[in-house]
């Protein structure tokens, strides 16, 4: 019938999708560490779609429908300083490294680490944070230091190099619990912040302008799909009359 | 669209107990002794509508996919263990680690909790105990015709008996610092136990290598920074506010939705 119908159906499908992105960037409003991602759409023409008849039928006609795609906004994040020497907040590009159940490595910017009853290094979910020889770091003493290199210092003693890894961006994905995954694209050249945790790079302005227009481009292809309904309805009704 | 209202109610639970966490460290802010803590939260599970890499509708392939999450979890309300200011009081079993460790007390239970409040006083017997009758542990006695009580910065408690000139010593304090201070367990009272997590006590004098010094006379004040907490009372109120608002956007979908079919 209408294929117009079709293509209101895919925008509002999409608005909602766009919705629910913008709802899990404002949850992770306050996660240490998040990266919003961000929801672009446009309307791409289906040309397989389309048979010989109904193009000899409707020439000018295209069937179309709204494809979307999410990408991570890899900008830094607010610093919040908390003076815990082992809250790292990690500024630029990097990524820091860890290693979870399974030896998996993985890539977080949630740099609340602390010890393990073992002395290593590790993060929010006691994931083992790796040096720069993809080792975890043990850390005796009690006097801890981390210099911008990410060099940690324990009583003055050296006990290894935190990695920092810059990621291709266009294979970052989230994974949940604060980690990514993703290709290495060789050291980053990112600083570390001694005593401060990264608050997500979520910016409220441009959410709640999101909400709106997601919900008016909703309600808009909403009424085109309630006009094709009257025009069927018209075409039924008032030319059968005649 | 119904994932948004969930992904939005999580984020409303995820600020509400950040509100919690920061209640409790403003009403703590004089607790001597308190270590303010933080709430923690990572995000969610993702759902993969598309994934980036597989062949668009076109031949190509798709640079970027779709992931939606569906919201954030709190893992874990972390304590910060950095030093609170001091107090001057001139009590003489008010003392303070400057430094790294926590008092060792005996509970009733015969378990041992730690605590960085030093408000210490002499029960009917003599001995240290702290404002719930907590002995100090190892115990140290005090003997009722004491006049004056030195507590040395080694933590070794001497005496003067009315009558001498020459101080005695009567004990020494041993103070127990954890590999993880963050693993600790919170019960309330101004003590902590030890868990699987903060790794076993390490024991050890006063001044000794990895451990502070005991100052006489002195509280430490609990590490809430008041202005900090103030500026994330904020943040999570809005937050909230902002994620109550997605919820009225995904409900108000869905009423278009139902009002489309007349």
């Amino acid at each position: 019938m209408y294929k117009g119908i079709y293509v209101a159906m895919t925008g509002a499908m999409l608005r909602s999708q766009e919705l629910d992105n913008v709802t899990q960037n404002m949850a992770n409003a306050n996660t240490t560490g998040y990266k919003r991602t961000s929801f672009s759409s446009r309307l791409y023409p289906l040309l397989e779609g389309i048979t010989d008849k109904q193009n000899a039928a409707y020439p000018n006609a295209k069937a179309m429908a709204y494809f979307g795609q999410s990408s991570i906004d890899t900008t830094d994040g607010t610093v919040q300083l908390t003076e815990n020497p082992l809250d790292l907040a990690c500024r630029g590009d990097g990524f820091f490294a860890v290693q979870g159940v399974g030896n998996n490595i993985y890539y977080t910017r949630n740099g609340s680490f602390s010890r393990s009853k073992d002395g290593l290094l590790v993060d929010g979910s006691g994931e083992v944070v790796l040096d720069t020889a993809n080792k975890p770091i043990r850390i005796q003493g009690s006097a801890i230091q981390v210099t911008a290199d990410g060099t940690i210092y324990a009583d003055g003693n050296n006990s290894g190099k935190i990695k920092l890894v810059k990621l291709d961006p266009s294979t970052v994905q989230h994974l949940g619990n604060s980690l990514f995954s993703g290709t290495e694209a060789g050291v980053s050249g990112g600083r570390i912040l001694e005593g401060a945790i990264e608050m997500s790079n979520v910016n409220p302005i441009n959410e709640m302008v999101g909400i709106i227009s997601a919900l008016r481009e909703f309600e808009v292809a909403q009424k085109v799909i309630t006009n094709f309904d009257t025009l069927a309805e018209k075409t039924v009704t008032e030319i059968a009359k005649v | 669209m119904i994932r948004s209202l969930f992904t939005a109610a999580s984020g409303m639970q995820a600020q509400q107990l950040m509100v919690d966490v920061i209640s409790n460290n403003i009403a703590n802010v004089n607790t001597i002794g308190y270590k303010a803590g933080r709430a923690e939260f990572q995000d969610l599970l993702y759902q993969q509508l598309r994934s980036p890499g597989a062949p668009s509708e076109t031949g190509m392939q798709v640079p970027s996919g779709i992931q939606v999450g569906l919201g954030v979890k709190p893992v874990a309300v972390q304590k910060l263990f950095s030093q609170g200011d001091f107090i001057n009081t001139g009590n003489p079993l008010d003392l303070v680690i400057e430094g790294d460790g926590f008092f060792q007390l005996s509970r009733p239970d015969g378990t041992t909790a730690y605590t960085k409040a030093g408000t210490f006083s002499l029960d009917k017997n003599g001995n240290i105990v702290d404002p719930d009758g907590y002995p100090l542990e190892p115990p140290i006695t005090i003997p009722t015709d004491a006049t004056t009580i030195t507590v040395a910065f080694n933590g070794d408690i001497n005496i003067l008996v009315a009558g001498q000139t020459a101080p005695s010593l009567v004990g020494s304090i041993t103070l127990a610092r954890f590999i993880n201070p963050a693993g600790l367990q919170s019960v309330g009272k101004n003590l902590f136990l030890a868990t699987d997590a903060s790794g076993e006590p390490i024991t050890g004098a006063p001044d000794a290598l990895g451990f502070g010094d005991i100052s006489q006379g002195f509280l430490e004040n609990s590490n809430v920074n008041i202005v900090q907490e103030l500026a994330n009372l904020i943040t999570a109120q809005r937050a909230f506010d902002m994620n109550s608002k997605a919820v009225q956007a995904s409900d108000q979908m869905l009423q278009t939705t139902a009002a489309m079919k007349a």
